[in-house]
């Protein structure tokens, strides 16, 4: 099977991004207010856009969708954080979604990012949910 | 069919401009199809990466998806897409069809394949989302990529004006229209709501 990198490379004829791109079951031990995953994740794109600063690395996309009984749509170029929800993602409450990541970033390795964003992801969801995630 | 081709580079907002052109397309163009029980617009998505973001994003809203994960549609999809497309004129016949590439893909590549094997097509238009806000990072890291997704589009849309002063837009406006003097031309912030009469020139031929 071809990889990402490999079909990146061939169809830009330009230099080869990393990607990291997965999909997380995110189970909480109790129902918590939607905005604290929200923030975790803000701060989380925020953390993976200092790392691409200060290695001087060039960020393609940080994509994130939270799909649950209520959506939210994350994203940045690594300046700022756009963001859009569902009508009642404000008073949702939960304890379990879905959560889909997508990091493309120019000037490092699949490995590194892949290192970087899960580390980031755990510690950001550790510091604003802490002993609340059950699983990932 | 009327095909809506959308290219441009990663994070230019491609995905937050088809979600208004669809809202546009459903809302404004295609009341007399609602009766029929067919989908009047299918969006058909090519994403980087095993898990697909843009495509749930667009099905949240309702709208009928089709993917093609794991490839790109201008070299190792190619004929997938072509596959996917004359599978949905043969079962559903929209009258529009959007597809979204992968914001590393040359849209006229694909315009071409599509234009020589794709059945029932009335119309095919290649529009390309450019960033306003990363035109002058993306000019400088990769030029080659920026400029041939531009040069052969029928639109091109100057997204995230917003982020820029009106003469920096203006300075970009310029380098653009540089590239392709004969496309048609629209500055938007597709962060808000745009204006449906620029989506109804995008959508027909400028009139």
């Amino acid at each position: 099977m071809v990889s990402d990198q490999d079909l990146l490379k061939c169809s830009t004829k330009h230099s080869d991004p990393a990607i990291f791109s997965e999909t997380y079951s995110l189970a909480l031990l109790e129902k918590v207010k939607s905005e604290r995953v929200k923030q975790a994740l803000t701060q989380w794109i925020e953390e993976i856009r200092d790392w691409t600063s200060a290695k001087a690395c060039f960020v393609g996309h940080i994509k994130v969708f939270v799909e649950g009984q209520e959506n939210l749509w994350l994203s940045s170029t690594g300046r700022s954080i756009s963001s859009q929800q569902s009508q009642g993602w404000s008073e949702w409450f939960l304890d379990r979604a879905t959560l889909c990541v997508t990091v493309i970033v120019f000037g490092t390795t699949k490995e590194a990012l892949k290192e970087t964003v899960e580390e980031s992801l755990k510690t950001c969801f550790n510091t604003s949910l802490p002993n609340m995630i059950k699983g990932f | 069919m009327n095909i809506l081709l959308f290219g441009g580079f990663l994070g230019s907002g491609k995905t937050s401009v088809i979600l208004q052109v669809a809202r546009y397309l459903t809302a404004e163009l295609s009341a007399l199809q609602l009766d029929s029980g067919k989908p009047s617009l299918v969006i058909i998505e090519n994403e980087v990466g095993e898990t697909g973001i843009d495509d749930k994003i667009l099905k949240a809203e309702g709208l009928n998806v089709r993917e093609l994960i794991a490839g790109c549609i201008c070299c190792t999809l190619n004929a997938e897409l072509t596959v996917c497309l004359n599978k949905i004129q043969e079962e559903l016949s929209p009258e529009w069809v959007i597809i979204e590439t992968t914001g590393m893909a040359f849209p006229h590549t694909i315009a071409e394949t599509i234009t020589k094997y794709g059945k029932g097509i009335d119309s095919l238009k290649t529009i390309v989302v450019a960033d306003a806000e990363r035109w002058d990072d993306l000019s400088t890291i990769m030029p080659g990529l920026i400029e041939e997704q531009i040069a052969q589009a029928n639109v091109i849309l100057l997204n995230k004006i917003d982020c820029l002063e009106p003469e920096q837009v203006s300075q970009v406006a310029e380098d653009i229209k540089r590239i392709n003097s004969s496309g048609h031309f629209y500055s938007i912030s597709a962060q808000a709501e745009v204006d449906p009469q620029i989506w109804r020139k995008v959508v027909t031929n400028g009139e």
